[in-house]
């Protein structure tokens, strides 16, 4: 024991005494380490572990798989329907059901819109989070005469009512009806990101059609369990699907013709595509601490020839090859656990900037925190590495000829074959490791450059959009709605820097009501013919800046006498009428027939065709989608859409005003730039993908070319006397510089053939996360192996510029 | 080549001083010397007193503080680095007291090395040089050796052979003895006077008086200066004193 830490003491004396040595040394493994801890860490806490709740890992889906389409296309069933699941099944412990209760909070001097959650009576149990505050939803709460009461989220109680305690038995008025506050939930508890929880009966009343779209009770619900133990998916699955079954009949329309039930973990459902990112980025970090450990394992052999003569004389004079094994190690491990240290610091601030990056998509609920078994996997790694950069420079020191090392100077030692072809090993690996994370890195640059220069159809800069939240009941008519725009839309657009104001119901690329299916007379069709659709006034189309192809826009009077007519786009008359002229036909959107108060049997007539935009996303194929006047029915709320040149967020309360003049109950609400959406929804995931493997290719780019420069520097004061000799026989500068830079592009050009094989055998499984280039970029490998081979060559550079240096006089003199 | 009468080099009143922190020290002080061509002249003296950073600087490995120095009639104190590589690569032939030969490459390319740096030169003149140049010290037969497996008498006569391959005007040969056995000092020796009669300049730095004995000409040196050898003498005897 006395030994080891009389190791520990002349270890701690070595790396003090060669502060540079440990310095580089603590910091590669830092790096490594730190950024391996972050992601897995995010890996963890993220996708292992995203949820507070009580047997989160049995926590399961239930989903409704339309198998004409093969999507999972119901993931929301009838209230009675998941009642029908949770007393049928024979595979869960219990089910739940939950939904989206969107309303508008009343205070004395504003009203706020609220993003609350309906759940069912069993739910406070089945999540089995206790509140932090108060109490939870009861049996009781949601018994027909019980006083009507809710529970907030943490972070709506900090950010509503500053945290204040008091909040217990506040009274709130949503959507005019007053509810009682008698809970807190944790910070953890995010369940459907909503601000609040409010209770429902399993028994409640099935709302009719029509009481659906005037309440914001939820008719559709998630339907989530905790499956039995020892119970597969897939016959939990068949157990739900006998219960569908029977309630097809009463439901016909929430069930696709071919169905199947179907279970997930709703671990995989939430953090699904994550997952796949967070998979990668788990193969790159153990790249990275590859890189980190041979750069450390590199300059540790450096280390210890350089004590050829101190080891050496050890042996000399006793010390057995274990004992030198040992205290080498040691010394490995104090800088294994040093680097520990400084990495579990860069994953906390690694951490802090994973959590606080706006819109990224890491799972709300999900701690992020260096949480003890991160901290162990940190303590793991560190040992793991220290086994693998330690051990083999150990016993490489331990191996050499005891004479002629006692017979050296240290300086120009070992210039054996196996040293010299050990470190150029490392190298040659380090540098291959960082062409593969240079090519995974060029990859996800490429595709985000694609989605970000990718034409969307309009131009989205300058473009706001924002939903208008109308009291309910008092603007379901047609005049009543049309009386409002006739009298914002035009104090909008007048407005300085604001050039168009329309209305519509979805906001641009955002997506918006669809319907199943399509009915145009002559064209009968077996499947359905899923299309878009939007109700807008007459300056949406120049607001977008959608260009007419065919026919005409349509005009103020279509909107304002609600003309039955339609402009659609391209993909909608490839898709339906192929090379026929779809102007003057008729189209009837079938979903309309299903909402009490939209015309019914109504058919539109094609008047235009405008070029296509994508109206589903940037990153999913363009839908048939067809444009009417938004007078067809005055259900619904509707979106602004306000085309500006001026930063259009700056006009957000000048709207808020105008609207205000008109009628203060209508609420502007999540207002924001089609640009900030993109930023947010579009771009984030790719640049999430850029930046996360772009850290780990710099890193390893940077330990590579440390390692690169090691060995090359190294080499250079190896061969001090050989280049002194050299120039006294008449060598030029260009000579010795051309030396050296061959040397070193023997090994770089080795790293980078080495690590082009490895990219093209393994770049497959980065495909599924581009998009709009391939996985085998011609630029990116070209790119990347050349600027690899720039940045390497110039590592070689810093040492070659020492050796043409070289005084020959005092090269000479060294021997 | 020389112009007739003209020596091979000329030395005049050359000075070398280092600089080290707060203390000069003067290697050289004000030494003239002129060495002719096909001379065979050894310098001498004690340790520390500047033959080594004299043969140095007529060999271009360093530069004088100050004085002049001519080489086949040229001044050459003052060239840039590039300019004074291509001399001594031409030039000058270096045979060190270590050998200096390279580990990694073998006999052959050992001694082809200096003419690699030679532009221009075709690869089948550089191979008759070296084999050329080999035969001559009697190596021809090892050249797939590497250093290491060489004795030390012929790692020198390797050594020799790359100094000869790039037919210099002159032989710089910096106790070229120093690291051999008597046996193979005299061995080399006996080649650098064959080399000498076959018509060689050769310019030596020894301390070991036997061997200087086989030079043409001797030049003392002490505390930087040239002296004759009774002053030499007396001078050592009041040092020793």
């Amino acid at each position: 024991m006395s030994g080891l830490l009389q190791d520990l003491r002349y270890a701690l004396r070595q790396l003090r005494k060669n502060p540079g040595f440990t310095a580089v040394a603590v910091i590669a493994l830092a790096l490594g380490i730190g950024l391996s801890t972050t992601i897995f860490s995010v890996f963890y806490n993220g996708v292992l572990n995203p949820f507070p709740y009580r047997d989160a890992n049995r926590l399961t889906v239930i989903l409704a798989l339309d198998k004409d389409h093969g999507s999972e296309n119901r993931a929301m069933f009838h209230l009675d329907d998941v009642a029908a699941f949770r007393q049928g099944n024979h595979t869960f412990d219990d089910i739940v059901a939950y939904s989206g209760w969107d309303v508008i909070y009343s205070r004395q001097s504003s009203s706020e819109p609220v993003h609350g959650c309906v759940l069912t009576p069993n739910a406070m149990g089945f999540w089995g989070v206790p509140p932090l505050l108060g109490r939870g939803l009861t049996e009781q709460d949601s018994e027909p005469n019980a006083n009507p009461v809710a529970v907030l989220s943490y972070a709506y109680w900090q950010s509503m009512f500053n945290g204040d305690k008091a909040v217990l038995g506040t009274t709130m008025m949503l959507d005019g009806h007053a509810r009682t506050v008698v809970g807190v939930m944790p910070k953890r508890f995010g369940l459907y990101g909503a601000d609040l929880y409010i209770p429902i009966a399993w028994n409640r009343p099935e709302p009719s059609l029509a009481e659906a779209f005037d309440s914001p009770d939820p008719t559709y619900f998630f339907a989530t369990g905790i499956i039995k133990r020892k119970v597969s998916l897939q016959t939990a699955a068949a157990d739900i699907q006998v219960i569908a079954q029977a309630l097809v009949p009463l439901h016909r329309q929430d069930y696709p013709e071919h169905f199947q039930m179907t279970a997930k973990p709703m671990n995989d459902v939430i953090v699904d595509d994550f997952k796949q990112t967070v998979t990668l980025l788990i193969a790159a970090v153990i790249l990275l601490m590859l890189i980190s450990s041979s750069n450390v394992a590199s300059l540790l052999l450096t280390h210890h020839t350089a004590r050829a003569r101190e080891i050496a004389l050890r042996a000399a004079l006793g010390a057995t090859r274990g004992r030198l094994i040992r205290q080498l190690f040691v010394e490995s491990l104090v800088l294994g656990l040093a680097g520990c240290m400084v990495g579990c610091f860069l994953s906390y601030l690694g951490l802090r900037v994973v959590t606080l990056t706006p819109g990224l998509q890491v799972p709300g609920e999900a701690d992020m925190s260096l949480n003890w078994p991160v901290l162990f996997f940190a303590v793991g790694l560190a040992l793991l590495t220290t086994l693998f950069f330690g051990l083999a420079p150990a016993l490489f020191a331990v191996r050499k000829d005891l004479r002629s090392s006692l017979q050296t100077t240290g300086v120009n030692v070992n210039t054996s074959s196996g040293g010299a072809r050990l470190r150029a090993g490392l190298v040659v690996g380090q540098v291959a490791f960082s062409m593969l994370l240079l090519v995974f890195a060029g990859l996800m640059m490429r595709s985000f450059f694609a989605i970000i220069h990718f034409d969307p159809g309009i131009n989205t800069q300058g473009l706001l959009g924002a939903e208008i939240h109308f009291p309910p009941h008092q603007y379901d008519s047609v005049e009543n709605k049309r009386a409002f725009f006739d009298q914002v839309l035009p104090r909008i657009a007048a407005l300085p820097g604001v050039t168009q104001a329309a209305v519509s119901f979805g906001v641009p690329l955002e997506g918006g009501p669809e319907t199943d299916d399509v009915t145009i007379p002559g064209r009968p069709h077996d499947k359905h013919w899923m299309t878009r659709f939007d109700a807008v006034s007459e300056e949406y189309f120049p607001a977008l800046g959608l260009r007419l192809l065919q026919g005409r826009l349509l005009s103020a009077a279509d909107v304002a006498s609600g003309s039955r007519v339609a402009v659609v786009n391209r993909t909608l008359v490839k898709s339906y009428f192929g090379d026929q002229n779809p102007i003057g036909q008729q189209i009837k959107f079938n979903v309309l027939d299903e909402i009490p108060k939209a015309p019914h049997d109504a058919y539109f007539q094609i008047v235009g065709v405008v070029n296509d935009y994508n109206n589903f996303g940037l990153q999913r194929s363009i839908m048939p989608q067809a444009f009417f006047p938004y007078t067809f029915t005055g259900v619904a709320d509707r979106s602004l859409v306000v085309r500006t040149v001026v930063n259009p967020s700056l006009l957000v309360n000048n709207i808020r005003q105008i609207f205000a003049s008109v009628d203060p109950n209508i609420l502007l609400l999540h207002p924001g730039t089609v640009d900030d959406y993109l930023q947010n929804f579009e771009y984030m995931k790719p640049k999430f993908r850029l930046v996360s493997f772009g850290a780990c290719a710099a890193i390893g780019l940077g330990l590579a070319l440390i390692g690169l420069f090691g060995v090359m520097a190294y080499s250079v004061t190896l061969q001090t006397h050989e280049f002194g000799v050299r120039i006294a026989l008449g060598a030029q500068a260009g000579n010795i510089l051309g030396f050296v830079l061959r040397k070193g592009l023997l090994l770089v050009g080795s790293g980078i053939l080495l690590g082009l094989l490895a990219s093209a055998l393994s770049v497959r499984i980065v495909k599924s996360q581009l998009w709009g280039v391939s996985a085998f970029d011609l630029g990116t490998f070209v790119l990347a192996p050349l600027a690899l081979l720039a940045t390497g060559l110039l590592a070689c550079y810093v040492p070659a510029r020492r050796a043409m240096r070289v005084d020959p006089m005092v090269a000479l003199r060294q021997e | 080549m020389t112009e007739a009468g003209q020596p091979l080099i000329q030395i005049q009143d050359l000075t070398k001083v280092f600089y080290t922190d707060e203390i000069e020290t003067h290697a050289l002080s004000g030494v003239h010397l002129s060495i002719n061509k096909g001379e065979y002249l050894a310098m001498s003296g004690p340790s520390g007193c500047g033959k080594s950073t004299l043969l140095s600087i007529i060999g271009l490995l360093d530069t004088p503080t100050n004085g002049r120095y001519f080489l086949n009639g040229k001044t050459v104190e003052n060239l840039d680095f590039a300019e004074r590589s291509r001399i001594r690569n031409q030039e000058i032939g270096f045979i060190f007291q270590s050998f200096n030969l390279i580990g990694d490459l073998t006999v052959y390319e050992n001694v082809e090395l200096p003419l690699t740096y030679r532009q221009k030169m075709p690869a089948a003149d550089r191979k008759a040089r070296v084999m050329e140049a080999l035969e001559r010290v009697g190596m021809a037969h090892r050249i797939r050796h590497y250093p290491s497996q060489l004795s030390g008498g012929q790692q020198q006569r390797v050594a020799v052979a790359r100094a000869l391959g790039g037919k210099p005007s002159i032989l710089l040969a910096d106790e070229p003895t120093g690291n051999l056995d008597s046996r193979n000092g005299e061995a080399v020796m006996e080649l650098l006077q064959n080399l000498h009669r076959e018509g060689a300049t050769i310019c030596m730095v020894t301390h070991d008086p036997r061997f200087a004995r086989h030079a043409q000409r001797e030049v003392h040196l002490f505390d930087g200066k040239v002296v004759a050898e009774e002053e030499l003498k007396k001078l050592m005897q009041e040092t020793n004193a």
